[in-house]
């Protein structure tokens, strides 16, 4: 079987080669992804300053979920001072250092931290130039940091935490040899100092462990584990300590496993679709030879084994070749990534040889059964069936198909109004996979579909172009089993892009018009790392100021029960102080009281109340941003929630479990004559930015918008994958009638009528997929729209939309056209005489 | 039944395909076509028998029944002593494979094989060792031993139909079928295929059935069964072309 099999494989280079295609880019994607996918469960950033700590010691991470993924937190929870005493007395610890840390301003450098000074000794750092600080405004600074801002000992720069700039004196520089500290730039004050900044002087954030000598640090990660059992503390070891050094990392790398998975059904189905497709075109070509077969004496079992061995050869050498370039797009996606602020710059791929194994196993099995799908026709019919169904199309659909065809269908419209019955996030996310099983049952009932909408197109097709329309449809409608397998990833793709790019859009805009409409303030004042409360008090002070509310914004997480399965769902939570914000915000109430919300009592938007099953007057069990857990009495819903957070607490209470315990931004109303002195403000505290109310951002609008590019991106690369597809399955349906082309250059159809032809063909074939792709979609936009807006039109650009019709033409057009262009160029009587 | 003469060569006993009665009806209902209709002949071990009829006599039909090609609806095929009718599909194939040869009108070959795995075909699938000197003996006879490396592509229609003659012999089948064999031929590439099955049949002892619609190709043959609307229309032993021609403008159309 295997000579044969590579007989015809050498023979028919060119169909095969389409499923090579096929398979290979597939083979690419999937090694990209599970690159990715590998690289969230274990690759990160290695430590930088804890480079020299034997064992990091930090509160919990995340929040474990019973049968799903960790859900990240949001924030650092911080371990209590006296686990560092604990530490300390586990043998084997030479030193254990309880770091505090604050964000402070430094001019021209975001993000740095400050640190207490005996945190130099974890890198460890040792002073460059002068002497550790000593006591309150002294600072020493680290040499990336100094060399950055070009400090110098004796200089006076000026640091603000949270608030007004306080003069401090730079009595040291210290520097690390062998370790770069530059990822983030820290400062050091006195260890009193730092745990007065830091806002909790009865917390620390990390526990950082220096080893005696000599003792093996994950010896020692055990039995400091032990010491601190009931705390919940992560102990950490080798590359994972620079998760507790960069909360981001780690965060991100949980991220970047929920996008992956997210992202690998898509992908896996449309590659499992485009390779049935493709394997289906390439042995539908060669039906007559395999009924030859069939009739020379070969069992169906043979004819079978032999499409086994051509598919596993073909498919099997283009899987293995596709993993290089898998590991060259895991790479641009991580660089694309990075420039959308999903990862960070310097997060460095974990490279393995699983993935592209795995990748390679799935898409040969994949093409192996779709192959015998392919097969199953021509190896079972009987062999005078065979010899007289080659030439023409075979006639209906398996019953089997049309059946399970229309259950997907129906199955699909119904997942989409699960909105209906459950509001929010949930519904929403069930009713946007509505969107796939549509297009299945599209892919399924295709040939029907292509066949009818040809015939009623008739007409106007033929008043267009009187010989091409007319060949067009006859064409069409004859072989639309060919022409749906072509259609299949072009509604794939218009019906997938849609759905992606709508959903952030309809959710983007309303969020954007509830943050909008919801802001009464005149002014949004907000600063690079938070404000201080004596910020709020500043702007109190300002004459003409009316009113003057601080938000914090955070993450609560709260669980959920969804078809019997416990979920653990994060929501963006604004912290409003107690009572009075009544005419700086507007959360448009819709059931309880916002002004009796104080101490114990919460306020969640009317969607997320929907999913987490609670009413005014029930309880509700919370997580707070750290993982502290709450229960506070719900007493309003509102309904503003995609603009102002979907959960409203005190401010007091979300403040002290985020990791600065500084305010976002303060809403501020005037009477009008306030703006210069708000302006002035700016001059106090460096800074500060004072925009007027038209600058307010969603709540969790930064996060979205990472969100969506990086959805985009992987979008992108999905779409990419469809759209060579797109050419390919053209191509080859194309180059299979250069046949047929001769054949009506023969019978006297001009060059121009042939070309006129397949253009209309084309035509057909790309209306057919838009219009499928976009009824695919709109029952799950609906939806979507419904769960999360409440409003049942979504918020299409059309510029996008007609991005996503151009594209799908020109590629149609494209990959129709170029060769049909080639077919023709060759005389018609040797394209006649060859085969026979 | 036929009467008929038996060839010189013929050996006697059993006939090398016996079909009992057999009907084929495509479809049910009013929708239904009865191809074949109680059709019995015997075809003669060693003897080269022709089937014609106007076009939808049932001829196809015939040959596909008597091949294993198709089932009948009703009636027996005997294949030297198997009832075709009593073998399902995987058994059926294994006798075409090993004891009936096939020479269809066109495709005939795979075109990505050499002419020499093209005539080995059945052997690859199956069939059974080679025999090297039956297979030396087989493409001398069709007269392609300097042709085995080329592809079916490089060969003339002629040449192409001496290949699947040639795959046809090369398990020695009982019995070799042959479908229009000429009917996509010029009659001088016609008649030097027709003269190589006459010359099978002759020199080897090989049974032959063709179907045809040309009383000339039919002539070859020792004797020509007529088919109309599935029934048998009587036959004629070592005619001329000019008694098939007469015989067949008594029938109606051709």
């Amino acid at each position: 079987m295997r000579k044969l099999a590579l007989a015809s494989i050498r023979h028919r280079l060119g169909g095969f080669a389409g499923v090579f295609v096929a398979v290979l880019c597939a083979s690419a994607l999937l090694t990209a992804l599970g690159v990715l996918f590998e690289s969230g469960l274990r690759a990160g950033v290695a430590p930088q300053r804890y480079a020299g700590a034997a064992v990091v010691v930090s509160g919990p991470s995340s929040l474990p979920a019973a049968q799903d993924l960790d859900v990240p937190l949001s924030e650092r929870a911080p371990l209590p001072a006296d686990a560092v005493a604990r530490v300390a007395a586990v043998p084997g610890v030479a030193r254990a250092v309880g770091e505090s840390s604050a964000p402070v301003v430094v001019p021209g450098e975001p993000g740095a931290v400050a640190l207490g000074w005996s945190s130099a000794s974890l890198t460890p750092l040792a002073l460059r130039d002068g002497v550790e600080p000593r006591g309150p405004g002294e600072v020493v600074l680290d040499a990336a940091l100094a060399d950055r801002v070009g400090a110098r000992v004796g200089d006076r720069p000026p640091l603000a935490f949270g608030g007004a700039p306080e003069p401090h004196v730079v009595t040291g520089v210290a520097a690390a040899t062998g370790v770069d500290t530059g990822r983030r730039p820290a400062l050091f004050l006195t260890d009193e100092q730092a745990r007065a900044r830091s806002g909790r002087p009865d917390q620390v954030d990390v526990v950082g462990v220096l080893a005696a000598p000599g003792v093996d640090p994950d010896d020692l990660a055990d039995r400091v584990r032990a010491a601190l059992t009931g705390l919940g503390a992560e102990v950490r070891t080798g590359a994972a300590r620079g998760d507790a050094e960069f909360t981001d990392v780690g965060r991100v790398r949980s991220e970047l496993v929920v996008l992956t998975l997210a992202f690998a059904g898509t992908t896996l189905l449309v590659a499992v679709l485009v390779v049935a497709g493709t394997l289906g075109l390439s042995i539908r070509q060669r039906a007559r030879e395999l009924a030859l077969l069939r009739a020379v004496a070969a069992t169906p079992g043979q004819v079978h084994r032999l499409v086994g061995a051509e598919v596993l050869i073909t498919a099997g050498a283009a899987a293995v070749l596709g993993a290089g370039p898998g590991f060259a797009a895991a790479h641009l996606m991580r660089d694309a990534f990075a420039g959308a602020g999903l990862l960070p710059a310097d997060f460095a791929l974990e490279l393995s040889p699983l993935p592209p194994l795995a990748a390679v196993l799935l898409v040969v099995a994949t093409a192996r059964v779709a192959g015998w799908f392919a097969a199953r026709r021509a190896a079972s019919a009987p062999p005078v069936d065979a010899l007289r169904e080659a030439s023409v199309e075979p006639a209906g659909l398996g019953r089997a198909r049309v059946v399970s065809g229309q259950a997907s269908l129906a199955l699909g419209l119904g997942v989409a109004t699960t909105p209906l019955f459950m509001p929010g996030q949930l519904g929403a996310a069930a009713a946007a996979s509505s969107a796939l099983l549509l297009v299945i049952g599209a892919a399924l009932l295709g040939p029907l579909l292509v066949g009818r909408v040809a015939r009623s197109l008739a007409r106007p097709l033929r008043a267009l172009s009187p010989v091409g329309g007319h060949l067009a449809v006859e064409g069409v409608a004859a072989n639309a089993r060919r022409l749906a397998t072509v259609v299949t990833p072009m509604v794939l793709a218009v019906a997938t892009a849609s759905v992606q790019l709508f959903t952030q859009t309809t959710v983007s805009a309303a969020a954007a018009a509830q943050a909008d409409d919801g802001v009464v303030a005149d002014f949004v004042v907000s600063g690079p790392a938070g404000l201080a409360p004596e910020v709020t008090e500043a702007i109190r002070a300002v004459p003409g100021v009316r009113q003057a509310t601080p938000v914090v914004r955070s993450q609560v997480f709260a669980a959920a029960v969804v078809l019997g399965d416990p979920q653990v769902t994060a929501y963006a939570a604004q912290g409003l102080p107690a009572g009075g914000f009544g005419d700086t915000l507007d959360l448009r109430p819709r059931e309880g009281d916002l002004t009796a919300l104080r101490g114990d009592a919460a306020a969640p938007g009317a969607a997320a109340a929907a999913t987490i099953g609670v009413g005014v007057g029930d309880r509700v069990d919370l997580r707070l941003g750290d993982g502290t857990a709450v229960r506070p009495t719900v007493v309003a819903l509102y309904d503003r929630g995609l603009g102002f957070g979907d959960v409203t607490l005190p401010r007091d209470v979300l403040a002290a479990h985020t990791t600065t315990r500084l305010d976002h931004s303060v809403l501020v109303l005037t009477d009008g004559s306030a703006g210069p002195g708000l302006a002035a403000l700016a001059e106090r505290f460096p800074g500060l930015a004072v925009q007027d109310r038209a600058a307010v951002e969603a709540a969790g609008q930064a996060g979205r918008d990472a969100q969506s590019w990086t959805s985009l991106i992987a979008l992108l690369v999905v779409l990419g994958y469809l759209a060579i597809s797109v050419v390919n399955t053209l191509v080859m349906a194309t180059v299979e009638r250069s046949r047929e082309f001769a054949l009506l250059r023969l019978v006297g159809t001009g060059r121009r009528q042939v070309v006129r032809m397949t253009r209309v063909e084309a035509l057909l074939v790309v209306g057919i997929a838009v219009v499928v792709g976009t009824a695919a979609a709109t029952p799950a936009l609906i939806g979507v729209s419904i769960g999360l807006t409440g409003s049942p039109l979504p918020s299409v650009p059309p510029l996008a939309y007609l991005a996503i019709v151009g594209v799908t033409a020109l590629l149609g057009f494209a990959a129709v056209g170029i060769p049909t262009r080639l077919a023709l160029r060759a005389r018609p009587v040797d394209v006649i005489g060859v085969r026979g | 039944m036929i009467e008929t003469k038996a060839p010189e060569r013929a050996t006697t006993g059993r006939p090398a395909v016996r079909m009992s009665s057999v009907s084929k009806v495509y479809g049910s209902g009013d929708r239904a076509v009865t191809a074949l209709d109680g059709v019995s002949v015997d075809l003669p071990r060693g003897g080269f028998t022709a089937v014609m009829g106007p076009s939808g006599s049932g001829k196809s039909t015939f040959l596909h029944c008597a091949a294993g090609l198709d089932r009948p609806t009703s009636g027996t095929v005997l294949l030297g002593g198997t009832d075709l009718s009593a073998l399902d599909e995987k058994r059926l194939t294994a006798v075409r494979r090993e004891r009936i040869g096939f020479v269809f009108q066109a495709y005939n070959l795979v075109p990505s094989l050499t002419v020499e795995q093209n005539v080995e075909l059945p052997l690859l699938l199956g069939a059974g060792a080679p025999d090297p000197a039956w297979r030396r003996h087989v493409v001398e006879r069709v007269g392609l031993a300097d042709r085995l490396g080329h592809r079916p592509a490089q060969l003339s229609g002629g040449q192409q139909q001496r290949v699947a003659i040639a795959r046809a012999l090369i398990t020695r089948p009982d019995v070799v079928l042959a479908d229009e064999p000429t009917g996509a031929l010029d009659s001088r590439t016609g008649r030097q295929v027709l003269e190589l099955l006459r010359d099978v049949v002759d020199g080897t002892g090989q049974t032959v059935l063709m179907v045809t619609h040309d009383p000339l190709a039919a002539s070859y043959a020792d004797q020509v069964v007529f088919l109309r609307d599935g029934r048998l229309a009587g036959s004629l032993a070592g005619p001329s072309p000019e008694a098939i021609a007469e015989r067949m403008t008594q029938l109606g159309e051709w």
